[in-house]
């Protein structure tokens, strides 16, 4: 049995319990029966093994700072619960056959981390190993990271010149990344990159022009040392 | 395979004076030669350019990716780590522990999904990277500019022994 909890500093208002309960049933779900202690601001609720398992594990999550991991509907009403806290000195909680998971207080710190993803783009290389799609199209590229699906116009496909088929392509994608999991997902193209090639005409000028810019910098840690700010 | 250069290899790589120069030069032939990809980062070209001619180095087969949104929260990351390790590691009161740009290179390297950062940077840039990884953070190999360069980047499967020492 999980039982909530919430500790207000002034009378309670049929306002505020409705509102706790609100809270509380977005946390389980709407399937899950919450019932209101008498004479109190606890509600009980009984559900399935898993439903609780998912939960106190959501909590264990919460207090450790680990947002990535929980839901975005739930995490949004453990960052609510902190905020009400916050701003109006109460407590919630949340205990498990009598052992406290989660507490959240207005005494309590916690650098909670709404998911968050921002655009970003990334050179990617491998071998396509699929291409097409009806309702999407896209290719497969696979590389030593592993697979990826990146979105594609159909026009792409269609107006391609060779057969890109099991052949090693870079690409630049547009993605989206996961600012909390610090991870990239949601691949789209933004064009066939060339493979970039030595030009020993220009690498030879740029060494002859270097080594004249360079001038008397034969350890560049020392230079860079010099020129660089303070350390952190 | 994807190598980011630093602003110590670089600069090496176009400084035929320099003391890795032969290094630098051998290896960016190697790497292009294999097409495999090679790196710096924004940050570097803000630092060659105080001496040096940036044309140069747009001339040469670098991919030069901007400094975004998952570089900048990769760096906070990694900043917040080595503040921390400051506090406890510093031996001396004026040492240079940690510097902000090598951070920031290290982390862009790392969002880019680079394999490997070339430096012949031994003291603050390798510092940060043991730093970054003693705290469990995934980074790229950082690798020295020095004889045995080609091999650590397994683009030689032959060691360069220096049996005379």
């Amino acid at each position: 049995m999980v039982v909530f909890f919430g500790v207000l500093n002034y009378e309670v208002t049929r306002d505020t319990l409705t509102k706790y309960l609100g809270q509380w049933r977005r946390l389980v779900g709407k399937n899950v029966d919450i019932k209101l202690e008498n004479g109190s601001i606890k509600a009980t609720m009984t559900a399935p093994l898993a439903l609780i398992m998912g939960l106190v594990a959501d909590c264990d999550h919460y207090a450790k700072g680990q947002t990535a991991e929980i839901p975005e509907e739930r995490l949004s009403v453990f960052l609510q619960m902190e905020q009400d806290a916050k701003e109006g000195l109460r407590q919630y909680g949340v205990t498990c056959e009598g052992k406290q998971c989660l507490r959240i207080g207005s005494d309590i710190h916690r650098k909670a981390v709404r998911n968050r993803v921002e655009e970003a783009e990334l050179e990617m290389e491998g071998t396509v190993t699929d291409a097409g799609g009806e309702g999407s199209p896209n290719i497969h590229l696979s590389n030593e990271r592993g697979k990826y699906t990146i979105s594609v116009d159909r026009h792409f496909l269609e107006e391609l010149s060779e057969n890109i088929l099991y052949k090693t392509i870079r690409v630049l994608v547009k993605c989206k990344y996961d600012v909390v999991k610090q991870v990239y997902k949601d691949y789209t193209l933004k064009e066939i990159v060339d493979m970039p090639v030595l030009d020993e005409q220009k690498l030879t000028a740029a060494i002859k022009q270097g080594t004249k810019d360079w001038q008397g910098v034969d350890d560049p840690y020392e230079w860079l040392v010099s020129v660089r700010g303070g350390e952190e | 395979m994807t190598v980011l250069f630093d602003t110590c290899a670089l600069i090496s790589l176009l400084n035929e004076k320099a003391t890795c120069h032969v290094s630098a030069e051998q290896c960016l032939r190697k790497l292009a030669e294999g097409k495999h990809r090679v790196m710096i980062s924004p940050l570097t070209l803000a630092e060659y350019g105080v001496k040096g001619n940036l044309a140069d180095v747009y001339a040469q087969p670098f991919r030069i990716p901007n400094f975004g949104v998952p570089h900048a929260e990769k760096a906070a990351k990694f900043r917040a780590v080595t503040c921390d390790a400051k506090k406890v590691e510093r031996k001396e009161p004026h040492d240079r522990q940690f510097i902000a740009t090598d951070t920031m290179i290290l982390a862009q390297a790392a969002a880019e999904q680079v394999d490997c950062v070339l430096t012949n940077d031994t003291r603050t840039f390798t510092r940060t990277a043991e730093a970054l990884k003693k705290a469990g953070e995934i980074l790229p190999n950082v690798v020295l500019l020095n004889d045995d360069l080609l091999y650590h980047l397994g683009l030689t499967s032959q060691r360069n022994f220096d049996f005379e020492k």
